[in-house]
């Protein structure tokens, strides 16, 4: 079963459309990374699945059970917003234990025992007794993440979990996000494809509030990531451009960039291409001090599909 | 509705408004009798006022003193129900704690009732005390009413006052800001107190609950108003359940 169907979602703000007609299926377990541009309606879907909105049309399930205001969805999800907010008078650990945990229908006691947990878990365990008020951003990030996970959710919906965080905090939180593979069903809205890179099993790309692209991410990086070769020459600038020039009007060559004595060529992505290039390479009579198969990036996938 | 209950209550500790009620609600208890027993001796021993005013004010009686006193609680307590719950869902729909606790397995009626419940409670505790220190002071300068008129005045008081509440957290449900929620509220308080004053209407207004509430106390005829008690329960749950039907279809 997916932990996540939407059927034809659409959401319309008077002359903007924010989705249209979104399908999208998430399986259970996995990390899932959300990506599009500002405005692509990423915030909109997370907000529809959190409860927190309605969709113009269509419908969503989390764990089969229908996702709005008053769904029992609600208890199987835990929400962090992109801009998380609190009561600045309340202090950490009684947000978790006294509001947050009781909500979720815990025990004083059990409630208590999962906020202190939590709050080691996202390193605040310090400040638990501090009001919130004084919370830096990256603090509320923390705390955010920390309340999102307090009902062992089987289905965390984040919203740019890691903006606002320095780089350590970054680094804690989607190593703690990377921990929750298998246990829960992450989706996750971000612009840091670094961090889908590094986290997510699966993407969907959505621009205009379409889904323009859903598929595993090495499936994804095989299919639209651009091969490119980077060759360090130990020759002058003039004679590297002259070899370079002689590479143009080859077929499988789509395009070269020169920076001094290195020379950047990508590829049309056939096979053979690679091994004729090589060979060219090797025939060029110039001492070569750098070959390198540049990895495919997301970034890559990411600018050819909406850039 | 505990858990939520709870918060507002700490909320309402922790940023000192139920101090304000309590305190703002019981110095104007005390000093409605305060005040009618005291005024015209010092107006006579203050220099400057001419000569034979104090002769002609009229003779402070129980009557005068609880009259300052409904009207100084319900003066008062008007503007106290209007500017405390103001904020209480528009701002927290602004700041976006609304989402983050409605994205919880909780309902929008136990969000608002909780806030309903909560300001009820602290305009009971300072009804509560401003009764006690006004009777107090009604009994020793002037003579000891009865206290069951005295408690029939406070509880149709509370009424007149909760209304306001109601109106108010309807006002913060449907404005963008907690001066548009302050606003509304206050535009219709003068809408219900002209209403009011027109002889034929007034019977059903929830101002003449005041006045049946002054007669109770003083132990005088005058006519029940059933019709007025009605009319200020209903305007409550319907504000009330306006708010609720329209928060439910509000998006966070």
């Amino acid at each position: 079963m997916s932990a996540i169907v939407i059927e034809g979602l659409g959401k319309i703000y008077g002359p903007v459309t924010a989705l249209d007609s979104l399908d999208l299926h998430v399986e259970q377990g996995v990390v899932f990374g959300f990506l599009g541009p500002n405005g692509a309606g990423k915030t909109t879907t997370l907000r529809i699945l959190a409860g927190l909105a309605r969709p113009t049309t269509g419908r969503a399930w989390i764990e089969g059970l229908p996702v709005g205001p008053g769904s029992h969805a609600r208890q199987l999800v835990g929400y962090l917003p992109e801009e998380p907010s609190f009561y600045p008078w309340m202090r950490a650990g009684e947000f978790l234990a006294d509001l947050v945990g009781r909500l979720y229908g815990m025990s004083r006691s059990e409630a208590k025992a999962r906020a202190d947990e939590m709050l080691v878990l996202v390193g605040l365990e310090e400040v638990d007794e501090r009001r919130i008020g004084g919370f830096s951003r990256g603090m509320r990030q923390r705390l955010g993440l920390a309340q999102a996970l307090m009902n062992r959710p089987q289905v965390l919906l984040l919203d740019e979990p890691v903006s606002g965080l320095d780089p350590v905090g970054r680094r804690d939180i989607l190593n703690l996000i990377d921990e929750l593979r298998g246990e829960a069903t992450v989706f996750m809205s971000t612009h840091i494809l670094s961090d889908v890179e590094r986290i997510c099993d699966t993407v969907g790309i959505l621009d205009y509030g379409r889904l323009i692209v859903l598929d595993e991410k090495e499936n994804l990086l095989r299919r639209y990531a651009v091969p490119v070769v980077e060759v360090n020459f130990d020759a002058t600038p003039e004679t590297v451009a002259h070899w370079a020039e002689s590479l143009r009007e080859l077929p499988f060559v789509v395009n070269i960039q020169l920076d001094g004595s290195t020379v950047r060529i990508t590829l049309d992505g056939s096979v053979q291409s690679s091994v004729d290039l090589q060979q060219l390479v090797l025939g060029s009579d110039l001492l070569v001090l750098g070959y390198q198969h540049e990895h495919p990036q997301l970034e890559d996938v990411f600018l050819q599909l909406v850039g | 509705m505990q858990t939520l209950l709870r918060k507002e209550l700490r909320e309402q500790w922790r940023t000192h408004r139920i101090l304000v009620v309590a305190a703002v609600l019981s110095l104007f208890g005390l000093l409605g009798p305060l005040s009618v027993k005291y005024l015209p001796l010092i107006m006579a021993r203050m220099p400057g006022v001419p000569e034979g005013l104090a002769e002609v004010m009229p003779e402070p009686d129980v009557a005068m003193a609880v009259d300052e006193y409904v009207q100084n609680l319900a003066g008062f307590g008007v503007i106290l129900a209007i500017l405390i719950p103001m904020a209480a869902v528009v701002g927290e729909k602004n700041s976006g704690t609304a989402a983050m606790i409605l994205s919880k397995p909780v309902s929008r009626a136990v969000f608002l009732g909780s806030k309903f419940i909560t300001y009820g409670l602290i305009f009971f505790a300072g009804i509560l005390l401003a009764g006690l220190g006004g009777y107090y002071y009604l009994g020793i300068l002037f003579e000891w009413l009865k206290p069951e008129g005295f408690l029939a005045l406070n509880g149709l008081l509370m009424i007149y006052l909760m209304m306001f509440v109601a109106i108010t957290l309807f006002a913060s449900t449907v404005s963008r800001s907690q001066f548009a929620a302050a606003g509304i509220s206050f535009s219709l308080l003068i809408f219900i107190s002209l209403l009011g004053t027109i002889p034929s209407l007034s019977p059903y207004f929830p101002t003449s609950l005041i006045d049946w509430g002054c007669a109770l106390a003083l132990r005088l005829d005058a006519e029940p108003a059933w019709t007025a008690l009605a009319v200020t329960v209903a305007v409550t749950a319907l504000t009330w359940l306006a708010a609720w039907l329209i928060l439910q279809r509000q998006e966070l």
